[in-house]
């Protein structure tokens, strides 16, 4: 598991920055162009290894934004100069990711992360529902201030292929910075794959129907959370009245924008009895849904509050979660197990198990280090504990394995 | 006696359907609302839910709910899905007719029991489609705004007038450059009169081949008489012949069935094993032209089509869990209509009927009629079916009286009989055939073959998908989603 | 009890829609003739053809199942008055979801 921040010793931090990391070489081969949209040498920090820098100290004179040292600091220099030096963890950081600096903080956030497939622009902590299970707690401020950070920060991004989220909070709370963020998207990053997490309430606007028309972006995904097949159980999930209802027709504005529409369920005490009834509804009223998403819970936020509520063993639930996969998958639904580690997923439920579990949160346990799964795994959130832990945790065999992946076809 | 100051009821019922199932389960009542879902109930709770007895709680509330047979009045309003649901299963009403059949002649070399047209002599092109004719009925195909069209040519034997077909194809396909619909070409023959230049042409154009095979050889040839006595010999070259030359699913097949193949229900489905179709269509003979004047030989009280039915629907379920794929069409888009929200677009089996608004038939003689049985019925001396000529506008057409009359009887929902039926959400209306039985194009359910028919086939598939067992499952939904019987892993949930 | 078998009803519980229905629905196995009264509704029950082999209090409760069950959906009907119409209309006129 890779954190998304760590600390520097900053030296000359004059106001708040955002900063793309460029290695020597890449600063040479490709300048700008390794940024997807516009950028200006001051938006670079240059990556140099302490070693390199004792070679070469005329590198300091390059005109970038300042300089990142990835080591411990031992060649003097400007007092104007902006250098990050001695990080706390060392591979945080890297060449080409984008950085967040604020003045007194040693604080770096990693807000971009070459190669992840977890990158994420973070709209607002705000949001208008308050799951049960929520893992990332509301906070009730003004936060616009994601909306001009996000802009600048898709300008720096690499310009390939990628997935990239969009989430909160409630992105939508947001609508005008949302979808001026989208049309950014679109025009500067346009080999990456969107999707917005959402939980679609205040899309019952009419209006927003020809917005996003309007985008006709060429991969952008809706992933939309659906907790039963009827309002009182939704709405006490969320916490909100009305909330189901709400949705629903947020569901049906997202079609009639033609977008492409994933129906999230986290699985918990709640939501699994009524799984099977759920995908029939779904199935039922929602045909145009191009993929459900069934996923583990994650022991963090609200949820470690509302356990008892909350909690139950996954292998407790494998029937109604089979009989609902195979009644989507049957009828040509695509589905997906997330956040489950291997071990808990009878094998003829594998092949729909992804590995999903961001690598900035996942962690494995010591049961998993002799296990046969592992590289397959999606492992456990970091925010995992004992009382969240499954009685069928073990270690696959090499035969078990082997199981899981005949029947994957 | 209550005295009610406040309406303590927590929920308010939606329209809905029941239907006693006679089968031996508890469950026995079929509930089905106007978006096609259903619930296998007991009469006890058909009580308790006609008259606000059921407990908000429990899972049978919340299945009453999901599936709108009840909603909570102030609370979640449930009529935008159940919009979407039902216009999704009438989505066939936003275009036009979408199946178009061009009778290019009569002429035909064989002399069938059961044909429906009369038999021009081979020779002689008094019986074929002029090219004046043809050209209008061109016209009038692209005045359907569907965006997918099905051009089919009829006879007769279509073979005998290929030079019509070919024309009609080539004129068809020019227009499309600017009309730019989805256009599938398909010629129902016998296959008698292939010929390498008509193989080159359909490899062409991607013209795909209907035949009729009505079992093996015994049976076929006894259904389908020539002078030569070797009709089955000479389709089965031709099978052999298309699927050589244009690939394998180039060629799809259908029966006839005759009382003598009531008989024989594996003996036919073996014979479309053998011949490697995957699909088979067991429909029961028509009261349609020469058919019905023979019926008293050849037709069948519909009971035991029923019973023949069941018996090969066994057998084939059987074959398929041995890996075989053949699917029963019919079967097929009776599941379509019941397991999911979307219309399986079957022309015979609408509500409102298809008739006129889903296919046309252009006639030999340039008159135009609303399906091909109505104009079978032009045989049997009964022309009031005809909607007028080829040579005016669609428009004028479809107003016609003949349309109107055939509108006013063509919608199930309000038909005596089918709109208190809690399968007609699954079910369609057929005012020709009701006509041509029984005189009258709304005809009386109690004695409707049509309606037994179509009863006895859902009864059943409703009892198979409640009763039968993970492999009949299995089977019943490789054919739903038309893929093999491995790929369907597990049953799922099943409702 | 012999053919003919004979029903009288109350035609608060049994309106004549529901009579009509009944008769309708099984006119294929009895034939049915109605008498209305001012305040019930009599009926007189044969069987539809001569080859009917259907016994006579074997009629009698098939006639007063589909008796009932019309009744109930009358009852339905009427509590479900005017939504069938709201939906067909919804339906049918600017949903606008494509597939």
């Amino acid at each position: 598991m890779l954190r998304k921040e760590t600390h520097f010793e900053i030296c000359n931090l004059t106001g708040p920055r955002l900063l793309k990391v460029i290695t020597v070489n890449e600063f040479i081969q490709k300048g700008l162009a390794v940024c997807a949209g516009e950028a200006s040498f001051h938006d670079l920090l240059l990556w140099l290894p302490a070693a390199t820098l004792q070679d070469d100290p005329q590198l300091l004179s390059l005109p970038v934004g300042g300089f990142l040292v990835p080591d411990a600091l031992t060649t003097p220099t400007q007092d104007t100069l902006l250098v990050l030096h001695s990080p706390k963890e060392l591979d945080v950081v890297q060449p080409g990711d984008v950085v967040a600096l604020t003045p007194n903080s040693t604080l770096v956030r990693v807000l971009y992360r070459r190669g992840s497939d977890s990158n994420l622009l973070f709209m607002t902590d705000r949001c208008n529902s308050l799951c049960l299970m929520c893992s990332q707690p509301p906070k009730d401020i003004d936060d616009h201030w994601h909306i001009e950070e996000n802009l600048r920060l898709i300008d720096l991004m690499d310009p390939g292929e990628e997935n990239l989220g969009i989430s909160g909070g409630e992105p939508t709370l947001y609508r005008d910075g949302l979808l001026e963020i989208l049309a950014k998207c679109k025009t500067v990053l346009p080999q990456k794959s969107l999707h917005v997490l959402s939980n679609g309430r205040l899309l019952k606007e009419p209006s927003w129907i020809e917005a996003l028309a309007a985008l006709q972006h060429p991969q952008l995904s809706w992933g939309i959370p659906l907790y039963a097949d009827n309002a009182t159980e939704h709405d006490h999930v969320v916490q909100a009245p009305g909330a189901f209802s709400e949705t629903i027709q947020g569901l049906y504005n997202l079609a009639r924008a033609k977008q492409i529409i994933e129906v999230r369920v986290v699985l918990s005490r709640l939501t699994t009895p009524r799984l099977p009834e759920l995908a029939h509804y779904v199935f039922r009223n929602l045909p145009f849904v191009r993929h459900v998403a069934l996923m583990g819970i994650e022991s963090t936020g609200l949820a470690r509050k509302h356990h008892e509520a909350l909690w139950i063993d996954p292998l407790d639930y494998q029937e109604p979660l089979s009989q609902a996969v195979y009644f989507l998958a049957n009828r040509g639904i695509p589905v997906s197990i997330y956040n489950l580690p291997l071990c808990l997923i009878p094998p003829h439920l594998s092949h729909f198990a992804r590995q999903s579990i961001s690598d900035w949160k996942n962690l494995f346990i010591d049961a998993c280090q002799q296990c046969a799964a592992i590289e397959h795994c999606s492992g456990f959130f970091k925010s995992h504990t004992d009382r969240w832990q499954s009685r069928g945790i073990h270690p696959l065999s090499i035969e078990a394995f082997g199981a899981y992946a005949r029947s994957a076809h | 006696m209550k005295l009610i100051a406040t309406d303590s009821r927590t929920y308010r019922l939606l329209p809905l359907r029941f239907m006693r199932m006679n089968s031996k389960s508890e469950r026995d009542i079929l509930l089905t609302s106007d978006t096609g879902e259903y619930l296998h109930i007991t009469d006890a709770q058909l009580q308790a839910l006609s008259h606000y007895e059921v407990q908000p709680q429990t899972s049978f509330y919340k299945d009453l709910l999901a599936r709108h047979f009840i909603y909570e009045p102030g609370r979640h309003d449930p009529l935008p899905e159940m919009a979407a649901q039902l216009r999704s299963r009438k989505d066939f009403l936003f275009q036009g007719p979408a199946l178009h059949l061009f009778v290019v002649t009569l002429r035909c070399n064989h002399t069938c029991q059961y044909c429906q047209v009369s038999r021009a002599p081979l020779g002689g092109s008094a019986h074929d489609l002029s090219q004046a004719d043809a050209w209008a009925a061109v016209d009038r195909l692209f005045e359907s705004n569907a965006s997918a069209l099905t051009v089919e040519f009829q006879g007769g034997e279509p073979l005998l007038a290929f030079e019509r077909v070919r024309q009609i194809v080539e004129w068809v396909t020019e227009r499309n450059v600017t009309e730019q619909r989805d256009i599938q070409f398909v010629i129902t023959t016998t296959l008698h009169h292939l010929t390498d230049d008509i193989l080159d042409f359909a490899k062409q154009h991607r013209i795909q081949f209907s035949t009729s095979l009505d079992g093996p050889a015994s049976l076929h040839n006894a259904n389908r008489p020539t002078p030569s006595r070797d009709s089955y010999e000479k389709t089965v070259r031709g099978i052999e012949w298309v699927r050589e030359k244009l690939g394998h699913d180039a060629v799809s097949a259908l029966t006839t069935l005759t009382a003598r193949s009531l008989d024989q229900p594996q003996a036919i489905i073996d014979e479309y094993v053998s011949q490697g179709f995957s699909s088979i269509s067991l429909r029961p003979l028509s009261p349609y032209g020469f058919a019905s004047k023979s019926a008293h030989r050849l037709d069948y009280p519909i009971e035991r089509y029923l019973e023949f039915y069941k018996e090969a629907l066994a057998y084939l379920l059987e074959i398929n869990k041995q890996g075989i794929y053949l699917a029963e069409s019919y079967a097929s888009l009776l599941l379509k209509n019941i397991l999911t929200p979307f219309s399986s677009g079957y022309v015979d089996l609408r509500s409102p009927a298809g008739a006129g608004t889903a296919a046309l038939v252009y006639n030999y003689d340039g008159h135009v009629y609303p399906s091909d049985e109505a104009r079978m019925l032009v045989e049997m001396g009964e022309n009031g079916l005809r909607l007028g000529t080829v040579h005016q506008p669609l428009r004028e057409l479809l107003a016609s009286p003949v349309m109107e009359a055939l509108l006013a009887s063509g919608v199930a929902e309000a038909l005596p009989g089918c709109s208190d039926c809690a399968m007609v959400p699954y079910c369609g209306a057929d005012p020709v055939e009701h006509y041509a039985r029984q005189g009258d194009p709304i005809g009386h359910r109690a004695f409707s073959a049509f309606c037994k028919k179509n009863l006895g086939l859902l009864k059943h598939l409703f009892g198979l998908l409640r009763e039968g067992d993970d492999n009949v499952q299995r089977v019943l939904l490789s054919w739903l989603n038309r893929r093999s019987f491995s790929d369907v892993l597990y049953p799922g949930y099943r409702s | 009890m012999p053919w003919p078998v004979t029903l009288s009803l109350s035609n608060t519980a049994y309106p004549l829609s529901v009579v009509q229905r009944t008769v309708y629905g099984l006119a294929n196995t009895v034939a049915i003739q109605v008498n209305a009264e001012p305040d019930h509704v009599n009926l007189v029950i044969f069987p539809a053809e001569s080859n009917i082999t259907l016994p006579e209090d074997q009629a009698r409760a098939l006639v007063l199942r589909h008796l009932n069950d019309f009744a109930l959906r009358d009852h339905i009907n009427r509590e479900t008055a005017g939504l069938r119409e709201a939906l067909v209309r919804a339906a049918l006129s600017g949903c606008e979801i494509v597939q």
